[in-house]
Formats: structure tokens, sequence, C-alpha cells
């Protein structure tokens, strides 16, 4: 195998993922539909190639990680004492966090340390250490910590049967970026033979169809704008910087949540219903409702592992502050090791402030905005304007390398909403460099998933609702747009977590 | 088993219209690419229409495709002449467009092969793409094309993929389709004259561009023997040319004289006339440049001149027509 060969990895959204999807189908369904055992023999073979086709060393890492827990929840079960519980517990935790730690963070750690005695007058002399990033280990650290969890709080029995534990750990639609799945959700699931059904397939397709279009067509797009002005930020105007991070706004939803689809899609076509990850998130009218429809999968792990061990909501003002700000920064830290992205997680701790201090019922929106009614009130549309703007503020930190830049940033953009010329200053980068491609698809975007804002996904029950010939002509328009708007080897942006 | 059967059945019948509808706008969209008459594309297709078969054809990058007029050298040396330069390129591609060219058309008596100090470092991107579009299942032109960042291995199989994500293109094709006389050429015999001048935005250019070392890779320079090997077993005279570059891009390659003395080398080797305008009078001066590597169309035009009578003192040219100063 050349070095090539070796940095190539499957993308959702590639010609290689097409062929293999149909082909583990086929063989799924045709060879395997009788046979429980060989359903997720087959799934498991064809999650570790998935896997080994972007490094084959890093299997042996997914291997380890998944032995670990797997025994880890058998032992914690097996043991008879609360501390045996305990240790094991605690074991497979260190070990697990380890390695996140190792692979994800050792550097880091170096680096700020280094920084920390040269800032008290050391002169530190640490080389960094060459270490490669695997993809998905965060996700499948969580996988794996969810299921310890869950034994050690008697929520779920450990399978004794390590091929079902395996495919729970490593099933390739959610490997390498979620949804964060839980052992009390998949494990039955895997549990249980599957039988073909024809509503579901159609669905996973048009799941998939629809993040493609989201990835490919919104993302992609969107990245081609706003990566030049994040990378050139000091030559840009204020206007321009705020259109940059609202277009990255959405190139981030498109991205993330156009895995996700594709991710629920192709685990329907194999019978499997997987953690719903986002929920119209930008129609959100607080950032507590934010949090609640985005990567859902995560902040629910945040709530379950960390919030309410702590305590959650049931403390006092104090405690639920602490508790809030702890979730946030360790998520922004899980976001990545950078002092920019803990500070995101910060912000958006600052921003959840008035819903824990003013417990008040506005800022608790559990229903969806504007049901039964077309368009959302004023309240309702200033709400959600004011919540895009605070993720997008947060967001230029999350985007930017260092807090340096983000301070200029936001400054260039506050001398410009001061001054009251950055309306004037997007329109003339917008005319001058972008046109109106992406605003276009930006809107198309945002009108199809308001009005279907009340489903799972902006297709969900299409084959209800509209009849086969005009679904199959926005089928057709869909794979249309893919051949005009794709781009080559565009790569996941949550990959990197 | 039936559910199963019905769905592939749906999914088989919708993938058929796809796979139709993807084979009928691939082979629509390789005609219409065939049609154009400007750019890179519009030579690759008067390459492939044959007829060309030029007695002198002039190699190199875009700085041959711009300072290398063979209109005037048809006129004074009464030699057929077509220009093959490739804007953006290196001399491991130029050497593909020169091959399928003799596929097509007849060899010619001389070459002259105009050469940039980068033209034996291969960019690892596939500059301007699309012009090989129509021709990615001509042999010659896939194994070069291979060896660039451009195009994956589905490209070259798959229906329509290659035309993915190209929609400035497409809407272009179909425009051209709607009204054929918007395809207008841009070029004559490949050669294209272009009438900038130098501004104050290439000075800006020049201040921030640092200098840099040209490395020539193993690739190139096994092409570049081969190519002048096999130049010399079919009895065909090859010219090295290096035309004017301003002295202010001169200065930002490092390691030039190596570069020159690479070329000079090749030079004796093959029993090849260089012509070195390296230290010409018009590379001191702007009026001649449109940027400091390319002449614009007056420098152009004066240094094809200057050319010629070069070629026609060493008697590769005959001296037909007397050429005007």
């Amino acid at each position: 195998m050349n070095k090539d060969a070796l940095l190539f990895f499957m993308l959702f959204n590639s010609i290689d993922f097409a062929f293999f999807l149909p082909v583990v189908f086929g063989l799924y369904w045709f060879i395997a539909r009788h046979n429980i055992r060989l359903q997720n023999v087959l799934l498991l073979l064809a999650s570790y190639y998935f896997y080994g086709s972007w490094d084959i060393r890093f299997l042996a890492l997914l291997a380890f990680s998944t032995l670990l827990d797997f025994f880890s929840g058998i032992q914690i079960h097996d043991a008879q004492t609360l501390i045996r519980k305990k240790v094991w517990l605690t074991f497979s935790v260190f070990l697990n966090v380890g390695l996140l730690a190792f692979f994800k963070y050792a550097n880091f750690f170096v680096a700020s340390f280094a920084e920390l005695l040269m800032n008290i007058g050391f002169k530190p002399n640490f080389t960094l250490l060459q270490i490669v990033l695997p993809i998905g280990i965060s996700f499948y650290t969580f996988h794996g910590l969810s299921y310890v969890f869950d034994v050690y709080r008697d929520k779920i029995k450990p399978t004794k049967n390590l091929i079902d534990y395996s495919l729970f750990v490593s099933f390739f639609p959610l490997l390498v970026a979620g949804p964060i799945e839980r052992a009390t959700h998949l494990l039955p699931q895997i549990q249980t033979i599957r039988v073909f059904d024809a509503v579901k397939f159609a669905d996973g397709l048009r799941q998939i169809l629809w993040g493609l279009f989201k990835k490919v067509i919104i993302a992609d797009t969107c990245a081609q704008y706003s990566a030049p002005i994040f990378n050139q930020f000091e030559h840009q105007s204020g206007g321009a910087l705020l259109l940059g991070a609202i277009l990255f706004m959405f190139e981030v939803y498109g991205d993330f949540s156009g895995y996700s689809d594709i991710a629920l899609g192709s685990a329907r076509l194999f019978g499997f219903e997987l953690l719903q990850n986002f929920s119209f998130p930008y129609f959100s009218r607080s950032i507590a409702e934010f949090w609640s429809r985005w990567h859902i999968s995560l902040s629910s792990w945040f709530r379950d592992y960390v919030y309410i061990p702590m305590g959650g909501s049931r403390v006092g003002r104090m405690k639920k502050l602490r508790n809030v700000f702890v979730v946030f920064l360790l998520s922004g830290f899980w976001h990545g090791a950078s002092f920019n992205r803990i500070l995101w997680g910060g912000l958006h701790a600052v921003f959840m402030l008035p819903s824990i201090l003013w417990a008040s019922s506005q800022y608790k929106h559990t229903d969806i905005v504007a049901k039964g009614r077309s368009l959302p009130t004023w309240t309702e549309l200033l709400q959600m304007l004011s919540t895009f703007l605070l993720c997008t503020l947060a967001l230029i930190v999350f985007r930017t390398t260092s807090l340096g830049d983000s301070f200029r940033y936001l400054k260039a953009i506050g001398i410009s909403i001061f001054d009251a010329r950055i309306f004037s200053e997007i329109f003339v980068f917008w005319k001058q460099s972008m046109g109106l491609t992406p605003l276009l698809l930006i809107v198309i975007l945002i009108v199809v998933e308001w009005l279907n804002r009340t489903k799972k996904y902006a297709l969900d029950e299409l084959a209800i609702r509209v009849p086969q010939p005009l679904r199959w002509l926005i089928y057709f328009l869909l794979l249309g747009m893919l051949l005009l708007f794709a781009q080559r080897s565009r790569q996941f942006i949550y990959f990197q977590f | 088993m039936i559910p199963l059967k019905n769905s592939l059945i749906k999914v088989s019948l919708f993938a058929g219209i796809v796979l139709l509808f993807s084979v009928s706008l691939h082979y629509f969209l390789d005609a219409q690419m065939k049609q154009l008459r400007y750019d890179d594309a519009g030579v690759w297709n008067q390459i492939s229409q044959g007829g060309i078969d030029a007695d002198v054809l002039i190699m190199g990058s875009s700085r041959a495709a711009t300072h290398i007029d063979p209109a005037h050298i048809s006129e004074t040396a009464n030699k057929s002449c077509f220009n093959l330069g490739m804007m953006g390129h290196n001399f491991y591609i130029e050497n593909a467009r020169y091959y399928y060219y003799l596929q097509h058309n007849r060899a010619p008596q001389i070459i002259i092969l105009s050469l940039d100090y980068e033209s034996l470092q291969r960019r690892s991107d596939l500059f301007n793409h699309t012009q090989f579009l129509a021709y990615l299942n001509d042999p010659a032109v896939a194994q070069a094309t291979r060896a660039y960042n451009g195009f994956s291995k589905y490209d070259y199989a798959l229906p329509l993929l290659k035309y993915v994500g190209e929609r400035t293109l497409i809407f272009s094709l179909f425009n051209n389709y709607f009204f054929p006389a918007r395809n207008k050429p841009d070029r004559v015999n490949g050669f294209l004259a272009r009438d900038l001048k130098w501004n104050a935005d290439v000075d800006k250019v020049l201040d921030t561009l640092k200098a840099y070392s040209v490395s020539p890779d193993s690739l190139s320079l096994a092409a570049f023997e081969s190519f002048l090997k096999d130049a010399k077993a079919k009895n065909i005279k090859v010219v090295f040319v290096h035309s004017p570059t301003h002295l202010l891009g001169q200065q930002k390659v490092v390691n030039r004289k190596e570069i020159m003395a690479l070329y000079q080398k090749y030079a004796w080797q093959f029993s090849i006339p260089f012509f070195d305008y390296a230290t010409d009078s018009m590379c001191s001066q702007k009026s001649y440049f449109l940027n400091a590597t390319h002449l614009n169309k007056y420098g152009a035009a004066l240094f094809t001149r200057k050319l010629i009578v070069d070629l026609q003192r060493e008697g590769i040219l005959p001296w037909l027509v007397t050429t005007k100063e």
C-alpha cells in the first residue's frame, strides 16, 4: 500500500462511498437477511474496512478501545462490591480519556505549559510530538464511555457478544462523526434481526440525498466564500467579515447536519434508527433552545454524563451556573485542543446566563416555533435573529486560529457597526465578490427547512405529502444541483474532532 | 422479499433514468467541448481536427503562446507555423500535447521550444483542467493528466462525473450551442496577443513575491530527454529559446543560472541551438511587458521579429522576405 492510499479516506460525499454502500447493502439483504449473526458480522467487517480505508494502523486503536469497554462493562456488571465496580469504571474512564488526551490534546498541553514557563521567565526546550489524530476518536471514545457509564448505573446489562458490542462502537455510518449513540438505544437494535422495510429504505435514500444537498451544495459553496475571508481577514472590511461569519454558520450547519443526515439515512437502509442529531437549530429562539436542536447527541451526552451527575438544575443557582459552565467549557474542549474552542464553549455558557439566572418561560422553548402558522411573529423573528447572531459571534472565536485573531476580527466588525457602515460594506462585498448564487442557495435551504420544521428532516414524509412524479422531479432537481455545484475533494469539518 | 424486490425495481428504474440522462448529457457536453474555439480547449480542438501540418511548431507555456507569433514566421520564412503554447503549464504536459498533435498532424521540420525557468518543474495541480475534458479518453492525455492532482480515477471511467461542479463551463457550453456566434476564437494559430500594459498592481505583486528556487523534477527531466531523443531520431530540428523575462522577474528566481546551465547542457548534448534573450535590451523596459514574465502584444511582435532574424542568421529559417526592424 502506498502513502497516497494510506491518506485516502472514504468520505460520504465520495464516489468510493457510492460504490461501497450498495455493495454492503446487497450483501446484507441478499446473503445475510435471515441470520442476525451474519448481518452483524457483515456490518462489522464493512465498518472496519470503511475505517481502515483511512489508515489501517488505527484499526488497532479502535479494536483496543472496543475491547477495553467490552470487558470493563462485563467486569463492572459482575463486580460484587461497589468499590470493585468503581475501580473498573475508573480504569475504563482513565484509559479512554487517556487515549483521547494523548492523541488529541498532548501537544496542546505541552505547548501551553511551555508558553506558561516562558511567560514566567523560563526558557523551556520542548519538542511537540508528531501525532496523527485518529479520525473519529472523540466519537467512538464517547460511545464507549456512555456504555460503561450506563452499565455502571444499571441502565443496561452488558452484552457478552463481542461482535454486537464492536458493531455498536464502530457501525460505519456513525463511526467517524457521530451521532454519538447510546447503548440503550442502539444495542437492542443490533441484537434484533432486521427485516427489510421498503418505507424505511426509501426514507433512508431521501435523507441521504438531502444530506448531500446540505453538504455538497450549501456547505461547500459557503466554504468557497467564507474561507478566503477568514484566511485574510486583516484585509477585509467589517461588513465582509460579518458576512464571512454568517456564511461560515451555514457552512458548518450544512456540513455537519448534512453528514448526520447521510449517516442516519445510510443506517436506515440497514434497518437501524440512529439518534436525531439536528432539529432545525437556526430556528431557535434562545441559546438554550439552540442547544436542544444542535448536535443533539453530544449535548445530551454531556447532559446525562456530566451535567446531571453534578446536580444538573436541581441545585442552587450558583451551582447550576457552575454546572453549565463546566459542560460548555468541556464541550468546547471536546471540539478541539485550543483556547479558541474553550472560549467558544465559554461564550455559549455566558449566552445561557439569562435562562439560568431568570428561569423565565421566555427562554424555555420546547415547542416548534410558529407551530400551526406559516410565519413567525415579530417577537419570534427577533428572537431567532438574535440567537443566530449570538451563535455567529461565538463561531468567529471557534473559526479563527488564535484569541488575538478572534479579538481583531470581532473588533473590525464592531467598528463597522459603530460607524454605521456595516450594511454598505456587506452590500459592496456581496456585489463585488460573491454574486447571487450563495444567497439563493441559502434562501432555498431556509425556506425548505422552515416549511418542514415539524419533521425530522426537510424531506421527511415526502412520500405521504407529494405524489410520485413530483417527488421524482424533486430528486432529479437535487441531483442536477449536485452536478452543478459539487466540488472536488471537500472534507467534512467535524472529522477534525 | 417482495418489498425488497419492488424497492429495487423502483430504484433501478430511477437509476436507469439518471444513467440515461447522464450518458446523454456527457456526450452532448463532450461534443460541445470539441466545438470550442477559444481558450486552450480551442487549441486542443484545432489539433484534434488535424490539417495543421505545420512546418514549424512552437512549444512551451503561456510565454510561448503569447510571445511568438506564428503568422510572422509564416510570412517571413514561407513556412507554415503553429503555436502549441499552453497557459500555466510546464514541459511535462506540453510534451503530451505535442504527441497528441503528432497523432493527428504531420511531424514538423522545426520545433521552437520556449524554455522558462520553471519548464522542468511540474506543478502539482492540473491548471485549467477543463481544457482536457473532451480528451480524457485519449491514452496520451489520460497518462499525462494522471500525473497531476486534477481528475480522479472515476472521471476517466464514469459518464458525466468529470463535469461535476463545472457549472460555469456547462452554462457556457449550452450558451454556445444556442448562440454559436458567441463561440469566437481568441487565438490565431495558437498565438494569443495580449493588449495589456504593465500597471501598478504588477509592481505590488512583485513587491510581495518572495525570491524562490526552481527544482526540476524527475518526471519532467525524463520526458524532456525522451522528447529530445525522439526529435533527433525523427530528424526534427529543435531550437531552444528563452524569451525575454523582465529583469525584475529574473531576479525572483534564485537559481536561474543553474537552470540555464541545465538547458545549456542539454543543448550541447543534443547539438541544439540555444537562443537566450535574458540579457536582451527588452528585458529592462516595462513597456514591452504586461507583467514580469509575459510580453504584451507590442513586446511579442518585436520579439518575434528578433527571433526570426536570429533563426535566419543561423540558417534555421530561410531568408525569403526581409524583416522590418
